[in-house]
Formats: structure tokens, C-alpha cells, sequence
């Protein structure tokens, strides 16, 4: 029309894929391959009102589209889908029948299904799929209200795993069938005008996961048996929460978050399961009602009284309140058959704190904080934690081609030590002299007492008009000094440098360096109690030191400025871990030392990487792009190096053996992508 | 409602005169929603001016950067410049928060993330996680390992998990805790499950990270290490596995491929029977 302006984009982008090596790692989030990729953007403008759309990757498995529109000041609404891939291991095997389902079986003696040749393939992968759609009103401004709602779809094979036997006993994975859906429906409403600011928000989830166990043939058990494993439960979560705030004098502004939420669930409970043998078990309900309401409370006091202060009071309550149901159980397999329930965990958390911006003379920055957090759980080892932390960042910027930054935070944490038996009782926990004698020296690291120094040092450095440099240091150590079992340290450094570089108009260059090493340090105890409570076997320690790198370069070259441009680029990430055992005490197993027992690949991988691209535009109306790239992916890890789909003997089995499908096996590739695209503006 | 009573002005010379020796600007200006005459409430009408000041004197002067007017440099304070945007703004849900954001507290202007002369998206600088990584460098190198989200395919963003302009939560999260944000996504995790693992429940970075690791499932350490950090018992919880436990030495099940997951897969909780479900194999 006369007043209204219309722009778009059209593209389409051809590629030519060749893969070597493990296809699903390479597109393990996208969906690269030989074909055509189609992308569309338009846009219709006037002075009050506006509509778009967007389309990317049309028809693969990372397809986007969005389309938009409203009037200016009055209200807006969109429609979207969106599809993300997550693909693991193509050519997984299993000697079942019915992968991709919830049912899966085999038929013959199960003497037979170690003949891996005979085993059936399938993918491991998953698919997200979100349609969704909302609007937003402006026009009742100085009110507002948002309403949005998603619906996805999940569904793939993911894998699993389950002991078959008794604890310890051989291990089977399973490809898990899953099939979700996820509705998701979000209202905001409320009135933003100063002083004041007050809104009610509204979120509803509704998880539906299709199947409720996944049922299998057990090999172990007799035959023909029917086994099941548990899958997520349906859930529905509520939410409600009030926003609100209130400016006050002295630039000083009072929040406060009021919010409440409840989650439940209902799942129909197994009465027995097969091992060797299929055992039947008395419940005292055979559907088990979840339930979990949480309580959340904000006040946030934010105050910039003077010039040079800006501060931050706040107080945070929250808790969870664990209202499930507690189902009695007699396992003739279990404790003897005495009766026993499940535990349910909940906690309350009280955190308060003061940050503080100084503006200093001489242009430095002061941040100082505390916060202190105390948390108390239905969990018996470590049923409460308080936390003090202190932080001081120093930042100067008194000149414009130099900022550097210091800083540091210290936490100590304390928690009183307990047993898991007051609240999860003997039969549940095991072997109770087990249990006290363990918890004299174990500290489980997520609550143990705990001190923490954070150093962190850096400096932007800006010497020319086109040249900027970057550097940063960072230590991390946490000390559990109360441990004695269990986690005692974990140390780790970071360095990260780089810089851009500008040629006038003739390039742009830019290169990174990180490096991140870190150190954990873990002692463990072998002990029996069936020969005395605290016979220990061996005491032994493991220190994990992973090493990450990350480097690269980039640039830009305009061969001709604004016409054609020819961009280089190099990528590489690298780990290298290593775990160093020890055998501190006892007698070290015949053929073993301190020395042949380490592994030196430990998650070890490098990703390298490169791109050649020309970008050519002759007019404002079309861009043609074309080039190259490789990626190269190689893995290394102890525990997969010389995967076997049949690890150990089966049958009759052992307690060492592991019946596997190969997922996550075996992820090297090397790639050489040829592309080239044009679009059309207008 | 919106109308007021109309404001005495010095020193304001409109649009056309800027546009005299700011044309391109002009022309970017143009094009964005802010010249829209219908989201240009009294505190806008002014075009250039809105942001800029009156540009008599600039113009007496015969210009120059930041010769009577007000500017975006980098020198000039931040609350000044982020004043300019909050004007307009402030009294909307979406910056109902800036005032508790840390990045307002740290001195992060507007105007640092965002150029409304770009049009482009919500107009950032820069595509979206580009710009955050320019400052969060760690968090860039996380999202690179083997291991992480899907930010570097642009399938997810930093805003899907964060927002910027402040939040209740730590680390600017869009959730009240770190629990209640991954289940938004991973809803199949929230349960409520009869048996469940305590430390899942509480927070689900005691074993995973957020952005990117070297191990797989975004793990904070590879099992059994990972697991053996709390998990000390008789048996087989507490051996070490070691180079004679590996596909090719030993074989124990408790190490080759998943290690402790190959049994014990259901960490996250489950309705599995007696302890069959308390042991998380089922």
C-alpha cells in the first residue's frame, strides 16, 4: 500500500555432506546432509501495524517458523513451531523385538542371545516438537496482559538400564521408548505505572508421558516372565505468583515475589518384579499419589541514595513441602520381609544478603556482597547448612584503554553430621551398624562442611582505535575439610585469553585461548561388615585432573569492501583427563600397583574445525554464499575403548557382566560439508 | 490517557534539521519501531531528540561528537545513558526487575547490549549469545565442550534461561529456583516420584552444569567418580574401578560404557518396586 513497506528475504542454501564416522554425534543437534535447505523472512510495515514471517530450514529435523503480527501500542500475536533433534547413537542393537515401543521381548533360551549377529538395530534419538502461540495487549497500557500457550511432542528411544538380579547383578540397557507431551500455558496480567508496579502470573504444566513402565522380557529370570521398569508419571503444575514494587524516595524501590506452586502426580505401582525368580510384594496402596507444594518469598530493597552507592537488600523463604503419599511395602526379597516405606524429601531454605556498588575516587569500582543461607532438609547425614559468603570485586576504569578487574569470594559452609536412619529407616537404608559406621567419617559434598575461595583477576585492554585484547584468571578451590570419606577437594583454573584485531578496511582478525584445568581429589574406604563392623579392606583415594582447551582464529577478509568477503575460520576444543588411583591401605589385589592401575584417557576428545566461506554481493537485493567446512571429532575413553555389545559371559552371568546396545559407542567422525547459497532481499 | 498537557521546549529544532547532516542515521532511525507515530507517546515525540536533547545548540556550534548533545559513548555515565531508555521503558513488565539486575549493579548501560538504530532483533548489537559471550567469555568456552546445550546451533538461547534485565532468582534465572527452570524444559524429571534422590531434588547443578562439559550429559564429573563422591558403602559402591575393570581388563559392569548408570539409570527418581525402585533400577 501506499504507506506500508514490505521487505523479505528468500534463500536456499545447497549442501553436500559427506560424513565418516559416527553420523549421529556429528548431528547430534542438527541435520546436516546432502540436500537442499530452504529459508524465507517477510515483513509487512506500516505506521500501525506490522506482520512477519520467518521459515528456516524447511522440511529438516532443526526447521523453525514463526509468523507475527500487530498494531503498534495495541497488541501483538505470534504463532510458532519450532523442531530441536538430539541424536545419539544410530545402529544401536538389541537381541529384543519391539525397540521403539513399550514392550519388548525375545523369544528362544536366553542361553541364545549373546549371538550378537542375530541382534536387531535401531536408533537412539529424540525429537522435540513445540507448536505455541500467544498475544500480548498493550493497548489497556498502563495494564498488561500476556497469554501464551506450547504444545510438545517428544518421542524417540533414549537408553536405559536396570540391574537384572540382585544389587550388583549383571546390567542389561534397554532402549527406553519415549513419547511425551508437554502443554504449557502461561497468563501474566497486572499494572506497570510509576510508583507502582503489581502483576499476577499464571503457569500451568501438563506432562503426559504415553507409557507408564516399559515392559521386557528379564533373561535372568524364568522364562517367559514379564519384568517392568518404571517411566516418568504423568505430572501437573500449578503456579501462582504475585510481582510487585514500589519506588520510594531516595531512588530506593521495595519488589516483592509472592509465589506458590503444586506439582502432583499418580503412577499404578508394580506388585512384583523378576530377578532370578519373580517375587511378589505386599503394598499397602497400589497407586502411589505424588504430591509437592513449594512456597517462595521475595522482598528486595534496591536503593541508589547517593551518587556513588547503589545497594541491594534481600531476604529469600522458600520451601518445599513433600505431601506424597508414603506407601508401606513387605519384599519377601528385601530386609527380611519387615515392613518399610518411602522416604519423602523435602526442604526449607532461609537466604539474606547486602550487595553494595561503591563508586570510589580515581574511577574505582567497589562490589561488596553477603549472603547468608541456611537449609534444612528431611535427610538425615546432613540435615542442615548454613552458608556465609563474602565477595569483593575491585574495578578500575580510569583510563579508556585499560580496565582491569580483581576480585574474591569466600564461603564457608557448616552442617552438622547425622545418620540417614532417622528418617529413612533400617530396613530402607540397609545394614544399620553399616550405616552408623559410615556416617562417622562420609560427607556427601552437596551439603558437607565446605570452605570456598573464588580469585578471579582480569584486564581488558583496548591500545588502539581497532586492536582489543582480553585476559582472565580464575581459581577455584573447595575445601571439605571435615571429610574423610568422599569428596576432600576440588581445585580448578581457568585462563581465558583473546583479540580482535581491524586492518583498516581491509580485515578483521580475532583469536581465542582458554585453558581450564581442574583437580578433584576423593578418598573412598572397602569395608565389610559381615567380618565386624569397621573391618576395613582397603582405604583408597583417586585424584580426576581434567584439562580443557579451547583455541581458535577468525577473519574477515574484504577482498572487495561491501562486495565480497572471504571469512576463515578455525576452531578447536580439546580435553584431556586422568584419574591417579592410590591404594592407601591393605592388601592391594595380586597383579595390581599404584602405578598400572591409573587410566589416562578419561573422556578424552578433540574437535577440530574449519571453514572457508566467500560471501559475494553484487547488488543490495543478493548475497551468494559458498565454502567449506571440516570437522574432525575423535574420542578416547578407557571405559568404552574396545566396546563390546556383550561384556563378560551370559549366561549363567556374573556380577560383572553388562549386556549393552552400543549407545554412546564408538562417536568419532570426520565431515567435509560443500555449500553454497544465495537469497534474495527486497 | 496518555495525553498531557503540552511541555514548553527550548531548544528543539526537529527531525529534518538532524536528518541534514544525519542522514543514514536518520534512514536507521526510520525504519525501527521507535519513529512509529503510534507507539510515540508525549515523552517521544521528539524523534532524535527524544534520546538526544534539544540540538539547537549543537547545531550553532556546527556539531561534532558530543559538542550540546547528549551522546551514547561509552564515557558517558551509565545511568544517564540507561536514563534515556528507561524513560519510556521503565513502566513495562519487562524492566519491572532492572532495578534488581546485575547487570545494572555491575554498570551495564542500555545501550551496551542494545543499538536502536539496528532494527535487528529485540536490537542487540550482535546476535543474541555472541553478545552475551563477549563479556561471560567462561560461559562460551563451557558451551563449546562435548557436552552442552544446544546454544552454539542456536537452538536454545542465554534468554531461554535467563533474562538480563533482572530477575528474583541468582543468576538472573526466569525461575524462582534452578529445580523449577530445567523442569520447565526436562518435565519428565519433576515427578513427584515415591522414591527419590535427595540431591536431584534440591538442585539439579550438584551433578550437572549448565552450559557445557567434558562429560557426557552435561555431568559435573564422569561416573562412578561422580557417584563415589557420595556414595560409600560395602560392596561395590565403595571398589575402585580402575584400568582392570575396562572392556578389555576385567570387565566390571561398573565401569565399562555408563559405569554406575548402567543399573542404576533412574538417578532422577522413580515408582519402581521395593528396592528395585530405592536402588533406582527400575
Amino acid at each position: 500500500s501506499a504507506d506500508g513497506i514490505l521487505e523479505g528475504e528468500i534463500g536456499v542454501t545447497g549442501m553436500l555432506a559427506n560424513v565418516n564416522g559416527n553420523k549421529a554425534k556429528f548431528n547430534e543437534y542438527r541435520d546436516i546432509m546432502d540436500g537442499v535447505y530452504g529459508g524465507a523472512r517477510l515483513k509487512y510495515d506500516t505506521d500501525n501495524f506490522f506482520a512477519k514471517g520467518t521459515a528456516s530450514d524447511i522440511a529438516y529435523d532443526t526447521q523453525k517458523y514463526r509468523v507475527e503480527g500487530g498494531m503498534y501500542g495495541k497488541f501483538k500475536a505470534y504463532l510458532d513451531y519450532t523442531e530441536i533433534p538430539h541424536n545419539f547413537t544410530y545402529g544401536a542393537r538389541t537381541f529384543y523385538n519391539g525397540a521403539g515401543t513399550n514392550s519388548l521381548s525375545f523369544t528362544g533360551p536366553a542361553s541364545g542371545l549373546t549371538n550378537t549377529s542375530t541382534w536387531k538395530s535401531f536408533d537412539y534419538d529424540l525429537r522435540r516438537r513445540t507448536f505455541g502461540g500467544g498475544f500480548s495487549l498493550d493497548v489497556i497500557k498502563p495494564f498488561f496482559l500476556d497469554v501464551s500457550y506450547s504444545r510438545e511432542t517428544k518421542t524417540g528411544n533414549y537408553p536405559t538400564g536396570i540391574g537384572l538380579t540382585t544389587p550388583g547383578g549383571p546390567s542389561l540397557e534397554l532402549p527406553q521408548h519415549i513419547d511425551y507431551i508437554t502443554n504449557t500455558l502461561n497468563v501474566q496480567a497486572g499494572y506497570a505505572k510509576n510508583p507502582f508496579y503489581a502483576g499476577l502470573f499464571f503457569m500451568y504444566q501438563n506432562f503426559d508421558d504415553a507409557n507408564s513402565a516399559l515392559y521386557f522380557i528379564n533373561p535372568s529370570g524364568p522364562a517367559g516372565n514379564r519384568d517392568a521398569y518404571s517411566l516418568p508419571p504423568d505430572n501437573q503444575y500449578y503456579k501462582l505468583a504475585f510481582k510487585g514494587s514500589v519506588k520510594l524516595p531516595l531512588n530506593t524501590k521495595f519488589n516483592i515475589n509472592l509465589a506458590a506452586s503444586r506439582t502432583t502426580s499418580e503412577a499404578n505401582l508394580f506388585t512384583s518384579y523378576v530377578t532370578s525368580t519373580v517375587t511378589n510384594i505386599a503394598l499397602s496402596d497400589t497407586t502411589f499419589n505424588g504430591k509437592v507444594n513449594t512456597q517462595n518469598y521475595n522482598f528486595v530493597l534496591t536503593s541508589n541514595p547517593v551518587p556513588w552507592l547503589i545497594g541491594k537488600l534481600y531476604y529469600k523463604y522458600y520451601d518445599k513441602e513433600n505431601k506424597s503419599d508414603q506407601i508401606v511395602m513387605r519384599d519377601p526379597g528385601f530386609a527380611g520381609g519387615a515392613p518399610f516405606t518411602n522416604p519423602l524429601f523435602d526442604y526449607t531454605k532461609n537466604n539474606f544478603g547486602v550487595d553494595l556498588e561503591w563508586s570510589l575516587p580515581a574511577n574505582f569500582q567497589l562490589s561488596t556482597s553477603y549472603a547468608w543461607t541456611k537449609i534444612n532438609r528431611a535427610r538425615g547425614d546432613l540435615p542442615e547448612t548454613i552458608d556465609n559468603k563474602y565477595q569483593a570485586d575491585l574495578k578500575w576504569t580510569g583510563l579508556d584503554f585499560i580496565t582491569p578487574k580483581v576480585g574474591y569470594e569466600y564461603m564457608r559452609r557448616t552442617a552438622d553430621a547425622g545418620v540417614l536412619v532417622k528418617e529413612y529407616g533400617t530396613a530402607t537404608s540397609g545394614d544399620q551398624a553399616t550405616e552408623n559406621y559410615i556416617s562417622q567419617f562420609l560427607r556427601r559434598f552437596d551439603a558437607a562442611p565446605l570452605s570456598r575461595d573464588i580469585f578471579k583477576a582480569s584486564v581488558d585492554i583496548y591500545p588502539m582505535a581497532n586492536l582489543n585484547l582480553g585476559f582472565a584468571y580464575r581459581l577455584k578451590h573447595d575445601n571439605y575439610k571435615k571429610t574423610v570419606l568422599g569428596l576432600k577437594s576440588s581445585r580448578s583454573h581457568d585462563i581465558e585469553v583473546d583479540a580482535g584485531y581491524s586492518i583498516g578496511k581491509i580485515a578483521r582478525i580475532s583469536a581465542y585461548y582458554d585453558l581450564e584445568r581442574s583437580l578433584d581429589d576423593q578418598v573412598q574406604r572397602i569395608f565389610t561388615i559381615a567380618s565386624g563392623v569397621g573391618t576395613v579392606t582397603n582405604d583408597w583415594k583417586v585424584k580426576s585432573r581434567d584439562n580443557s582447551y579451547a583455541w581458535g582464529a577468525s577473519t574477515e577478509v574484504y577482498l572487495v569492501p561491501k562486495i565480497l568477503t572471504l571469512i576463515l575460520q578455525h576452531d578447536n576444543v580439546k580435553s584431556n583427563g586422568f584419574l591417579d588411583f592410590s591404594y592407601l591401605t591393605g592388601t592391594i589385589p595380586a597383579g595390581r600397583n599404584n602405578d598400572n592401575i591409573d587410566i589416562g584417557n578419561w573422556d578424552d576428545y578433540r574437535l577440530t574445525s574449519y571453514i572457508v566461506k566467500f560471501k559475494y554481493t553484487p547488488t543490495k537485493h543478493y548475497i551468494f554464499t559458498a565454502g567449506y567446512a571440516y570437522e574432525h571429532y575423535k574420542y578416547s575413553d578407557a571405559s568404552f575403548d574396545n566396546y563390546a555389545l556383550v561384556s563378560g559371559t551370559y549366561p549363567p552371568g556374573n556380577s560383572t557382566t553388562a549386556l549393552l546396545t552400543g549407545a554412546y559407542a564408538n562417536p568419532n567422525y570426520s565431515s567435509n560439508v560443500f555449500f553454497a547459497a544465495v537469497s534474495y532481499r527486497f | 490517557g496518555d495525553e498531557k498537557p503540552p511541555i514548553e521546549k527550548k531548544g528543539y529544532i526537529g527531525a529534518d534539521t538532524c536528518k541534514g547532516c544525519h542522514e543514514i542515521q536518520y534512514g536507521t532511525y526510520s525504519k525501527t519501531v521507535h519513529s512509529k507515530k503510534s507507539v510515540r507517546g508525549p515523552e517521544s515525540q521528539d524523534a532524535c531528540e527524544t534520546c538526544h536533547g534539544p540540538g539547537a545548540k549543537h547545531v550553532e556550534k556546527g556539531g561534532g561528537r558530543g559538542v550540546d548533545i547528549f551522546d551514547f559513548r561509552k564515557n558517558v555515565d551509565v545511568k544517564d545513558r540507561s536514563a534515556k531508555c528507561l524513560s519510556c521503558h521503565e513502566e513495562t513488565r519487562q524492566m519491572a526487575s532492572w532495578n534488581m539486575s546485575k547487570h545494572r549493579m555491575k554498570g551495564v548501560a542500555c545501550n551496551d547490549c542494545h543499538v536502536v538504530h539496528s532494527g535487528g532483533e529485540k536490537f542487540l548489537k550482535s546476535e543474541e549469545s555472541e553478545l552475551c559471550f563477549g563479556c561471560h567469555r567462561d560461559i562460551k568456552a563451557q558451551t563449546y565442550k562435548q557436552s552442552h546445550h544446544p546454544i552454539k546451533e542456536g537452538l536454545i538461547k542465554c534468554s531461554s534461561c535467563h533474562d538480563v534485565h533482572g530477575t528474583f532468582g541468582s543468576k538472573q534465572i526466569k525461575a524462582d529456583t534452578v529445580n523449577e527452570l530445567c523442569y520447565t524444559c526436562h518435565a519428565d524429571k519433576r515427578g513427584p516420584y515415591m522414591w527419590e534422590h535427595p540431591p536431584v531434588q534440591e538442585n539439579c547443578l550438584t551433578c550437572h552444569k549448565a552450559h557445557g562439559s567434558n562429560h557426557y550429559k552435561l555431568l559435573n564429573k564422569r561416573p562412578p567418580e561422580l557417584c563415589q563422591s557420595c556414595h560409600d558403602w560395602t560392596q561395590h559402591p565403595s571398589s575402585p574401578y580402575t584400568s582392570f575393570d575396562i572392556f578389555s581388563s576385567g570387565h566390571s559392569n561398573r565401569m565399562v560404557a555408563r559405569a554406575c548408570l548402567n543399573c542404576h539409570s533412574q538417578i532422577h527418581g522413580s515408582n519402581g518396586p521395593s528396592a528395585r525402585g530405592l536402588h533406582f533400577v527400575r
